[in-house]
């Protein structure tokens, strides 16, 4: 670079230096966090379905545990359920009918139901604490 | 006010500290600001620009690999997001400000003196910059103003470094050109 090249940069520069920075106005800080924390406070909302998975697994359980014990009660010696003068009595003959072919058999002992149903009911019973605690008006 | 490493603040933005990203818009608003006005050529649009880049670098600060200085990806947001919008302007009106140098001639050409206050002669400056094309205006900001290299200028703007050169080398001579014609060549040796 020549002596005069020099000089000219050197000048240039000084005048860049001299036309400065420009400043934006004096809000511009402020209005770009304002933006950034209302972008936050949109994407907080989360959607969450009506039913949620633990209402589900509750449902679930709920089901479960009134097959078993409309299953049980039907293949005990008991009178068997009824609702509203329906009869909800399973046909157990019918239903073991369907594995007839399998060569497996089990008898379940009444310290064994009994356990089935506890489990089950230990399990309902901590998912429907779950779902309660995870809704808003409870917090 | 002195500022830390670009790295203190965004780790800190990173963990979910917003006033971090303040103090780093502060350091970086000026020459973002400047940058977005050498292509924009007027100041809410400029304003707009650096405004958008801020939000695009917040929003995409967890993909910037700290390898790179923040001020070159920081930079590139705000050539970028001002090149597609001056693009987009430019298609939708053909009238580009072509003149607005005109009142400062007549201020120099009645009163010499006057031009040495600062103030006027930043503004003349200002106007004569302005003078400059975009990429004219963005390739000399960088290098005289930041003194960014030739190096980084490349990687803002994505051009070549020959591509670079011809443009600082015609952003030059038309500086030199512009002052000359504004103040006249004596004043522009007593600058």
């Amino acid at each position: 670079m020549s002596s005069k090249e020099i000089k000219r940069d050197t000048y240039i520069k000084s005048v860049f230096d001299e036309g400065g920075i420009e400043q934006p106005s004096d809000g511009f800080t402020n209005q770009i966090i304002k933006i950034i924390k209302s972008q936050s406070e949109e994407s907080v909302f989360v959607y969450k379905p009506v039913i949620s998975k633990n209402a589900w697994l509750i449902l679930a359980f709920l089901g479960i545990a009134l097959f078993l014990l409309i299953f049980f009660q039907s293949s005990g010696q008991g009178q068997g359920l009824t609702f509203y003068g329906y009869n909800l009595n399973l046909d157990i003959q019918k239903f073991t009918g369907l594995f007839k072919g399998i060569a497996i058999s089990f008898k379940l002992t009444p310290i064994f139901k009994t356990s089935l149903m506890a489990l089950v009911f230990f399990i309902f019973t901590n998912l429907l604490i779950i779902e309660i605690k995870s809704r808003s008006f409870f917090k | 006010m002195n500022y830390r490493e670009d790295s203190f603040y965004i780790n800190k933005v990173l963990k979910g500290n917003l006033p971090s990203f303040a103090l780093l818009v502060e350091k970086h608003k000026g020459l973002a600001y400047t940058l977005a006005l050498r292509i924009a050529k007027n100041h809410e649009d400029a304003e707009e620009i650096a405004q958008d880049a801020f939000l695009k670098a917040y929003n995409s600060l967890g993909s910037f690999k700290q390898e790179s200085k923040f001020s070159t990806w920081l930079y590139k947001i705000i050539y970028n997001t001002a090149i597609s919008r001056f693009r987009k302007k430019h298609i939708e009106s053909y009238s580009v400000e072509e003149s607005p140098i005109a009142d400062s001639i007549q201020i120099a050409e009645e009163d010499g003196l006057n031009i040495l206050h600062h103030k006027e002669r930043k503004k003349i400056i200002s106007k004569a910059i302005g003078k400059l094309k975009e990429d004219e205006g963005v390739a000399m900001t960088l290098f005289y103003l930041n003194e960014n290299s030739i190096r980084e200028i490349e990687e803002i703007t994505g051009f070549t470094s020959s591509n670079i050169k011809i443009l600082l080398h015609r952003g030059r001579k038309k500086i030199l050109f512009e002052l000359k014609k504004i103040l006249k060549d004596e004043i522009v040796d007593m600058l």
